[in-house]
């Protein structure tokens, strides 16, 4: 199981390594009987992720990305769809 | 003198001439000057940029073919017929027997031909079919970024799945040259080892406009891609070989993000459905830790002294309790026992003999008791006259007078015959007040004085 990590690592984590490591520690309270001190801390940690997964999905936006000449650039599709329809590449 | 022919003979010798030089030929041109008059009869021009041909498309000769209702001027066909001259306008004409658009006769048959080939190579096996990864995290699309396709596929994706990197391989998706830059995206998206899935869409188009899908170097490309693809080209009724090639076919490039990506609330519910689980968990190990405390709190008070003596005084007041409650238990049953008895007693003997007959039984009492009193009085007169002659008969009483009482002194028996005694036996001889033990001599001599005296 994933063992927890120091705090400022976790501030960096993204969705999914928030969401395993809610369903780590769901697995771990349900499977073995863990010291009182340990599950308290386990839980808490367990609620926080839960609500910082959720925030996580409200704020979320995809980071979209174009090759142009070879570089990869930031790509807004409503600059990049300007040109109407056309199936050409820029 | 040349021959002069009439314009019928003439007419008729070219007639004859064209007619049977070209029984039935193929040829190729643009429509123009279509007309369909109500004689259900076809009549065009077929043309290119230097000649024209006429064209009749008998009513008789319109068999079911996609051409006949598509038929437009600008058409680019092919004709199928025979050559024929009409000598009442003077002109020649191409008598139709089959008409086909060419552009779409070409690529039909080349799709259908690659189609079977690809078949053939079981490139539409379902077995083929790649999952979609669920959660995908880094999708690349190809597709020309200043299309529809990619505007439509990424207001989808705003409101789908989790927060994910989407990377666009642009590629012309149609004309000259799409086939290389299709091609060339793949390779790029291959190379760059960083997407889970790719995406190739465009949008809506005629056949030729998405025929760079239905290329065979395209469609190879597709098959041997070697991670999930996701096809979306075209609308739903447009089906092109890398439709049918990719891992999912998508309908329209919208289509396509909802296929990569689940719908956003659902995984709000998927994090839910986890902080409930997690709730229940903790509930759980919660009352089991609480259970553990509560169990070695009592056994705690069980080793502690101060409890233990509490325990056994109440033990010794229970005891002290139940022996006195037993002890008054006891005399009260016996109590009452007796009590019983004597009443019954009392009851049965009254029953028994009445009234007057207890007071006879009271006068018997009465009697028996002087009775027993006249009778005791008689008996103690005998016993002192038994005991007075009893007084005669002490075998000590003769002592008193000199008599002597002599035994033996080993067997004790009386001495009542001199043959009971021989020389040296000691004898005892008993006086009235005392006695003495003596030593017998030979025969009936008189014993030697006395030894010794006892008191």
């Amino acid at each position: 199981m994933t063992t927890a990590s120091t705090e400022s690592d976790q501030a960096q984590w993204d969705f999914e390594q928030r969401l395993e490591r809610l369903q780590a520690i769901v697995s771990r309270l349900e499977e073995e009987n863990v010291p009182l001190e340990e599950g308290v801390a386990l839980f808490k940690e367990g609620s926080e992720l839960a609500q910082q997964c959720r925030r996580q999905l409200q704020e979320a936006k995809h980071q979209v990305e174009i090759y142009a000449q070879g570089v990869l650039e930031e790509f807004d599709p409503e600059q990049g769809g300007r040109g109407g329809d056309a199936e050409t590449a820029s | 003198m040349q021959h002069v022919f009439s314009v019928q003979e003439l007419t008729q010798a070219v007639k004859g001439v064209v007619e049977g030089q070209f029984p039935l030929v193929w040829v190729r041109g643009q429509v123009s000057n279509l007309s369909r008059p109500g004689s259900g009869h076809i009549y065009f021009t077929l043309k290119d940029e230097l000649a024209q041909l006429k064209v009749v498309w008998f009513k008789g000769n319109q068999w079911q073919t996609p051409a006949l209702e598509s038929l437009h001027n600008g058409q680019e066909i092919v004709c199928a017929g025979r050559l024929s001259v009409y000598p009442p306008q003077g002109t020649y004409q191409l008598i139709a027997e089959w008409v086909q658009d060419q552009g779409i006769g070409r690529l039909q048959a080349a799709f259908e031909a690659l189609k079977q080939k690809m078949e053939a190579k079981g490139y539409f096996a379902q077995d083929r079919k790649r999952p979609l990864p669920p959660h995908p995290q880094r999708v690349a699309v190809v597709t020309a970024p200043q299309g529809a396709a990619v505007r439509d596929f990424l207001r989808l994706a705003g409101e789908r799945g989790r927060p994910a990197a989407i990377r666009i391989y642009p590629s012309l998706m149609q004309g000259e040259g799409a086939e290389d830059n299709v091609i060339g995206a793949l390779e790029q998206v291959q190379l760059d080892e960083w997407a889970e899935v790719v995406v190739i869409t465009r949008g809506g188009g005629s056949l030729e406009d998405l025929w760079t899908f239905n290329t065979e170097a395209v469609a190879e490309a597709v098959a041997h891609f070697p991670l999930p693809t996701v096809a979306a080209i075209g609308h739903e009724r447009d089906v092109t070989i890398v439709d049918l090639i990719a891992d999912s076919r998508a309908a329209t490039p919208s289509h396509a993000a909802q296929l990569v990506w689940p719908l956003r609330q659902e995984l709000v519910q998927e994090v839910d459905e986890w902080e409930m689980r997690l709730d229940k968990a903790w509930m759980v190990q919660w009352r089991h830790a609480q259970r553990r405390f509560a169990e070695l709190e009592k056994g705690l008070g069980w080793i502690s002294p101060r409890r233990r003596l509490q325990r056994m005084d109440k033990e010794c007041h229970r005891l002290g309790h139940a022996l006195v409650r037993t002890g008054r238990r006891f005399v009260t049953q016996q109590e009452s026992r007796a009590h019983d008895s004597s009443e019954a007693l009392l009851h049965r003997v009254r029953r028994h003999f009445g009234r007057t007959a207890t007071e006879r039984l009271e006068h018997a009492g009465r009697r028996l008791l002087h009775c027993r009193s006249n009778h005791f009085n008689a008996v103690a007169h005998r016993l002192e006259i038994q005991t007075s002659a009893l007084a005669h008969l002490n075998p000590k009483a003769p002592l008193r007078h000199g008599f002597s009482l002599v035994s033996r002194v080993d067997t004790g028996e009386l001495v009542t015959s001199a043959a009971q005694v021989a020389p040296e036996d000691f004898l005892q001889v008993q006086t009235g007040d005392g006695a003495y033990r003596v030593r017998a001599t030979a025969g009936d001599t008189a014993a030697s004085s006395g030894q010794e005296t006892e008191t």
